[in-house]
């Protein structure tokens, strides 16, 4: 079988892939190529990875472009600079049908993760919706998409609310996500956009280090250059603590099964692994909380995996509340990455390559 | 070799140990306060015992348990109170444990005030020694006074109290800058047995004169407290007191403590003091300068000045006085101090008497105290 992988030249996701897959014959196709049409032929049975477009300027460069942004030549290359989503997002539609008609007419090849499901995947209150429907339990969404800071803010009033989850309808791993809280009279958001208010006009970049701003006018400067990225809010769900941390799962599936159940430990209720916080260990949590408790996240990724069938693999992000309900926060279908963990000294990518030769061989 | 690990949650408060002798490990376990069980097994030579020693303590520390050395004894941390694990109050009160009295800071189903009165009502009330006020609804908006009202309307019947700690809290329940805390001047009367007080917020907080006769434990957690505060603790009769720990805070969460209202402090101002933390205080440097000559060091046995803003200037004071030798501890930990001064101060103070862990570099030139910002 061959190997065909759509993604960057220089993405660690497509390195892992080639190595995974040992001495199969492997090719990269890079989107530049497939904007312009430009795909392989297909003689032999090959499997076809589409990996993450991210980390990659002149990527990011087209894909805002085919988008339909005007102005993309005169972008600068701002490394972790938030903006754009919107247009992002429709060239990313755009390569990925243009994808899904090059599988239609080549039958011989076999797509890992079908372009329409990632689709909807990145599209966080629609997939949202789309497990709501299957009758999973998801956060409750109070706004689909936010048009202004003022609005946010009467939102709140209505419901009742005093904390709210901001996030970006396209983003992935925590970038853009805000977390919102308001007294009688205090303001606080928390999250890893970074305002740079010098030179002409205020900027955003993702960091590192989870960022608290308390004054009213940075928050809504905040929450106002992040309205055209596609912006929803979101119920606040409080995580479950071991050892007062707020504890998550990014359960990687498949094949269906969950196969890698990684907990998450973080002083604030931001669990992403790259922000520096802590690999737990599930056998730890078992014997802390309950297996019962566990068993519970299994199941729901499962579940998880069964609307979005068209993904053979994928990280879903799942907390359980103080009460053990689960909740699916987010289903990345490039969420398999786990950088230095393995079970049995395989990592996820190798699991993938052998239930993939199994999956396609029956 | 001994290896001395603890589990403790919301349920279990239990103790691991492993001991080698020449060719045999001694296992024993237990529940922290009795002797436990112990088992012994024999190696052919002692590496063999030794080894099959550590891999047993790394399977236990895989499952929670931690090293009771890296566990100093405080008397509050998020899972214990006064030496009890604090169980959040459900329907039954089991006075071993410290009893966790809260109702959500969001969206609360049932209100503390009617949780405290189910306590109230508990035929065992008379013996709760221990107990713990953690958030409550809209902690955010409104003062902890109704709580102490509450408290001091079923006094009588909290007649047994000796520990207890108002607004326990973790940010995602309230920020500490947000709590809402209380005028306690006329609450000691109505509770002179205390034993241990606890506090944490700075926002509203006035202390008066604490006149609790039997007091041995006094916590105030704070991402920034009014000098006031300070000035108020000073003027209190506590000749018993034991352990002090105080988190000063930032100047943009209201901290106003100078150094200077310190003095009493370090001059002895409570003579039994064992421990004294005056933590998370962003003027650690000076703080470090003015220990010098401070008469309590020499009845202390830890001063734990971690969460602070402690530089290099801050690292040569410690490590000119020498009275700091006389410590079993000095806690240091989250600190700015530069590679060189901590070698010098570990050399000085050796790895077990001194904590520098979380070496914290400046963010943008900016230096932090643990909580705040």
């Amino acid at each position: 079988m061959n190997y065909l992988i759509f993604g960057n030249t220089d993405s660690r996701r497509a390195k892992e892939w080639e190595k995974a897959i040992g001495n199969n014959p492997f090719e990269l196709v890079t989107f530049q190529a497939i904007a312009s049409g430009q795909f392989p032929s297909i003689s032999v049975l090959t499997t076809v990875r589409i990996t993450s477009p991210g980390e990659n300027f002149e990527t990011f460069r087209l894909l805002v472009s085919l988008g339909g942004y005007a102005d993309s030549y005169d972008l600068d290359n701002e490394k972790g600079r938030i903006l754009l989503h919107a247009y992002w997002y429709k060239g990313w539609s755009l390569i990925l049908d243009k994808i899904q008609a090059f599988l239609a007419i080549n039958p011989l090849a076999k797509v890992m993760n079908d372009p329409l499901s990632i689709k909807q995947a990145f599209n966080k209150p629609f997939s949202q919706q789309m497990l709501r429907k299957a009758g999973i339990p998801v956060p409750k969404i109070y706004c689909q998409q936010l048009t202004g800071f003022k609005q946010l803010l009467q939102i709140m009033e209505d419901n009742g609310l005093s904390r709210v989850f901001l996030k970006p309808a396209h983003g992935s791993s925590a970038s853009g996500v805000m977390m919102f809280r308001k007294s009688a009279n205090k303001m606080l958001l928390e999250t890893t956009i970074h305002l740079v208010k010098e030179g002409r006009e205020p900027k955003l970049f993702n960091h590192l280090r989870l960022q608290r701003y308390q004054n009213i006018e940075d928050i809504k400067t905040i929450v106002e250059l992040m309205i055209p990225n596609h912006l929803h809010a979101e119920q606040w769900i409080r995580k479950k603590r071991f050892q007062s941390k707020s504890t998550d799962f990014r359960v990687v599936i498949i094949n269906k099964q969950p196969i890698f159940v990684q907990p998450r430990h973080s002083n604030h209720p931001i669990t992403n692994l790259h922000l520096d916080n802590e690999k737990g260990v599930i056998e730890t949590l078992e014997n802390a909380w309950s297996s019962l408790a566990i068993d519970k996240v299994r199941t729901i990724a499962v579940d998880v995996a069964t609307v979005f069938s068209g993904l053979f693999y994928a990280g879903i992000d799942i907390a359980l509340d103080e009460k053990d309900n689960p909740y699916v926060l987010e289903i990345n279908p490039f969420g398999d990455f786990l950088k230095d963990i393995y079970i049995d000294q395989k990592n996820t990518y190798e699991f993938e390559f052998s239930a993939w030769k199994n999956k396609v061989v029956q | 070799m001994k290896i001395d690990l603890i589990y403790q949650d919301d349920t279990s408060n239990k103790f691991w140990s492993i001991e080698v002798n020449m060719n045999e490990h001694t296992v024993t376990y237990g529940r922290v306060g009795t002797n436990g069980t112990s088992k012994t097994k024999a190696f052919p030579d002692e590496e063999k015992a030794l080894k099959e020693a550590l891999k047993l303590a790394a399977a236990k520390k895989k499952k929670g348990y931690q090293e009771v050395s890296k566990k100093k004894k405080v008397v509050r941390d998020p899972y214990t109170f006064a030496g009890k694990p604090i169980k959040e109050f459900g329907s039954s009160a089991n006075i071993d444990t410290a009893i966790k009295v809260f109702s959500e800071s969001y969206d609360a189903e049932v209100s503390i005030t009617e949780k405290l009165e189910q306590l109230v009502k508990l035929s065992n009330v008379g013996q709760i020694d221990t107990l713990v006020i953690g958030s409550y609804e809209d902690s955010y908006d409104i003062s902890a006074t109704f709580i102490l009202d509450k408290l001091i309307e079923h006094k009588d019947k909290l007649s047994s109290l000796k520990h207890l700690f108002i607004a326990d809290m973790d940010s995602e329940e309230c920020e500490i800058s947000w709590i809402q805390q209380a005028d306690y001047t006329d609450f000691y009367q109505h509770f002179p047995d205390l034993e241990s007080f606890g506090v944490k917020g700075g926002q509203g907080l006035t202390l008066g004169e604490i006149k609790l006769p039997k007091l041995k434990n006094l916590v105030i957690e704070s991402g920034g407290i009014e000098g006031d505060v300070i000035t108020d603790l000073c003027k209190s009769n506590l000749p018993d007191l034991e352990y002090l720990e105080i988190w000063l805070g930032t100047e943009d969460y209201g901290c106003s403590v100078t150094v200077d209202q310190l003095k009493p402090i370090l001059d002895g101002k409570f003579p039994k003091l064992k421990y004294l933390g005056l933590k998370n205080y962003y003027l650690g440097d000076d703080l470090a300068v003015a220990l010098k000559g401070a008469s309590i060091i020499n009845s202390l046995n830890t001063l734990d000045i971690s969460m602070s803003v402690l530089k290099d200037a801050g690292a040569q004071a410690l490590y000119e006085n020498d009275d700091l030798l006389k410590l079993d501890h000095l806690n240091c930990r989250h600190h700015f101090i530069s590679e060189d001064w901590m070698a010098k101060l570990t050399k000085k103070f050796s790895v077990q008497n001194i904590n520098l862990e979380d070496k914290e570099e400046p963010y943008d030139d900016w230096y932090f105290v643990e909580i705040g910002e």
